[in-house]
C-alpha cells in the first residue's frame, strides 16, 4: 500500500490517535494550524467524498460532529472549523478523504475568509440552472428520491397531486 | 461557546432569550434570522435544491461561482445544537451537491467549509453549510490550511486533554486499560447486566471519574433543543446523579452497546 493514511489505518506510523471505530479514525495532526487540529479519516480508502458510500457519510460526520464539541470544550476555543478539501483543485494533499477539525480562538492568527467575488446577474443566473437541472435529474431517479418521498408529510405529497392535477387539467384545455 | 465572544448588546439580548419559554425564543429566532427568512420565503433567493429537511441557495456574495449554502430549515445556531439525522442527511446532500459541481461546473475540487462560532468565522446565526466549487488558481488560497511546527510538550498535553474529553462524550472508560483482571470482571458484570438489574458501582472513585461522561450523553439526546433547555438538563442531571451511578454500570462495561448507540 501506498497510502500514507491507509498506512496509519493499519498501525504503521507514528500518529497520535484520538479516537477509533471499525469504520473511521482521529488522530492529531503532526504540523497543526491549531492546537488540537484533528484528521478525520475514513479506514477504507476513499479518494474523494463522492466514493464514500451513503451509508457511511451520516456515521462520519456524527463523529465529526463530536470530535468538534469535544475538542472546543476540552481546549477552551471560542470555535471550530471543519473542513474537507475535496479533489486537488481544493488543494487536497493526500488522496485519501479526511475531514479537518480545527479549534478556533480569537486571534490565533488564522483566517479562513474569503473575498466574495463581483458576479453579473447573468452569471449567476447561469450557474443557478446549470446546478438546479443537475439537483432535480439526481432527485427524481437517484436513490435519495425514494428517502425523501418517505420522509414527506402527507399534506406535502397533496399539494404536490394538485400541482400535477393542475397540470393534466391544463394540458387537457389546451387540446381542443 | 459563542456566549464568550459576545459584545455587552449582545450580552443583553442573551439575557432576554434565557426568560423566554422555548417556543417563543423559536418564534424570536426566526423572526431575527434573515436565513429563516430564506427558508420561508419571505426573502428572495435562488434555489438550488430543496426537500423537507434543508434548503440549499446560492450565495450571493459568493467566493466562486456556484458558491452553495446548505441550510437546515430548523433554526439551529451551531451543529452541536443538531440531531443526529439532520447532520446525516444534510452531508449526504452536501455530497450530492459536490459531486454536481465536479460534473457539471468543469472544476477540479470542492471545499465544504463549516463555521460553528463567531471564532471560527460565523457571520449568521443559522447553522449552514458552505459547498464551493474549486480550481487550481483560482485565488481562493485563503482557504488552504496553514501548517505549523509546535512545541513536542504541546501537543502531548493537547493529545492528553481531547483525549479525556472525547472518551467522555462517547462514553469510553480509558481507566478500565490497566489492570487485566479488572475487565474480566467488568466482562462479567456486563454479562450478568443483560439479564438482570444493573449492579451498584463496584469502586467509587472510578464513578467519580465517569460522572462528567454522564453529563454529555443526555446532552446528545438534547442536541435538538436549544442551549438554554441544555442548562437545564445539566441542573437536573445534577440532582439525579445518583440514579446515574447505576446507569453508568450498564453502560461502560459494553462498549459494543454503546457503539451502536452511536450509529
Amino acid at each position: 500500500m501506498t497510502c500514507v493514511i491507509c498506512e496509519i489505518g493499519q498501525g504503521n506510523g507514528n500518529i497520535r490517535k484520538i479516537f477509533e471505530d471499525d469504520k473511521v479514525m482521529a488522530y492529531l495532526k503532526e504540523k497543526p494550524c491549531t492546537f488540537g487540529h484533528i484528521i478525520l479519516a475514513t479506514k477504507k480508502h476513499y479518494t474523494i467524498l463522492e466514493q464514500v458510500p451513503d451509508t457511511e457519510i451520516a456515521h462520519i460526520f456524527n463523529i465529526a460532529n463530536k470530535l468538534s464539541t469535544a475538542a472546543f470544550e476540552s481546549l477552551g476555543g471560542g470555535g471550530t472549523n471543519i473542513i474537507i478539501q475535496n479533489g486537488s483543485g481544493a488543494g487536497q494533499m493526500h488522496p485519501h478523504f479526511t475531514i479537518e477539525i480545527i479549534p478556533r480562538r480569537e486571534n490565533d492568527g488564522l483566517n479562513f475568509q474569503w473575498q466574495p467575488k463581483q458576479l453579473s446577474e447573468e452569471e449567476m443566473s447561469t450557474v443557478e440552472l446549470t446546478l438546479k437541472q443537475e439537483t432535480d435529474t439526481i432527485a427524481v431517479g437517484g436513490e435519495k428520491k425514494k428517502e425523501i418521498i418517505k420522509e414527506d408529510d402527507n399534506t406535502e405529497t397533496l399539494k404536490e397531486k394538485e400541482g400535477e392535477d393542475n397540470y393534466l387539467l391544463k394540458s387537457l384545455r389546451r387540446i381542443p | 461557546m459563542e456566549t464568550a465572544n459576545l459584545s455587552p448588546e449582545q450580552a443583553a439580548m442573551q439575557e432576554k432569550l434565557k426568560n423566554m419559554s422555548p417556543e417563543e425564543l423559536a418564534e424570536f429566532q426566526k423572526k431575527n434570522c434573515i436565513f429563516c427568512q430564506i427558508i420561508s420565503g419571505k426573502v428572495q433567493s435562488k434555489k438550488i435544491y430543496e426537500d423537507p429537511k434543508c434548503l440549499a441557495v446560492l450565495d450571493i456574495n459568493p467566493s466562486n461561482p456556484g458558491h452553495i449554502l446548505l441550510l437546515p430549515k430548523e433554526h439551529y445556531s451551531i451543529m452541536p445544537q443538531m440531531p443526529e439525522d439532520v447532520i446525516g442527511h444534510m452531508f449526504m446532500i452536501a455530497k450530492s451537491l459536490s459531486n454536481i459541481m465536479l460534473k457539471t461546473l468543469k472544476v477540479t475540487g470542492t471545499t465544504i467549509f463549516v463555521a460553528n462560532g463567531i471564532a471560527a468565522g460565523q457571520k449568521a446565526q443559522h447553522f449552514m453549510l458552505h459547498v464551493i466549487p474549486r480550481k487550481e488558481g483560482d485565488g481562493l488560497d485563503v482557504l488552504n490550511i496553514p501548517q505549523r511546527q509546535v512545541n513536542e510538550n504541546d501537543m502531548v498535553e493537547v493529545h492528553k486533554r481531547l483525549v479525556e474529553k472525547i472518551n467522555q462524550v462517547f462514553g469510553i472508560q480509558q481507566e478500565v486499560k490497566e489492570p487485566e483482571e479488572h475487565i474480566e470482571d467488568l466482562k462479567e458484570v456486563a454479562k450478568e447486566e443483560k439479564s438482570a438489574e444493573p449492579e451498584p458501582p463496584k469502586e467509587e472513585s472510578k464513578v467519580e471519574e465517569s460522572q462528567p461522561e454522564e453529563k454529555e450523553q443526555p446532552a446528545e439526546e438534547a442536541e435538538e433543543d436549544d442551549e438554554e433547555d441544555q442548562e437545564e438538563e445539566d441542573d437536573e442531571e445534577q440532582e439525579d446523579s445518583e440514579d446515574e451511578d447505576e446507569e453508568k454500570e450498564e453502560k461502560d462495561p459494553n462498549l459494543d452497546d454503546i457503539a451502536r448507540l452511536l450509529v
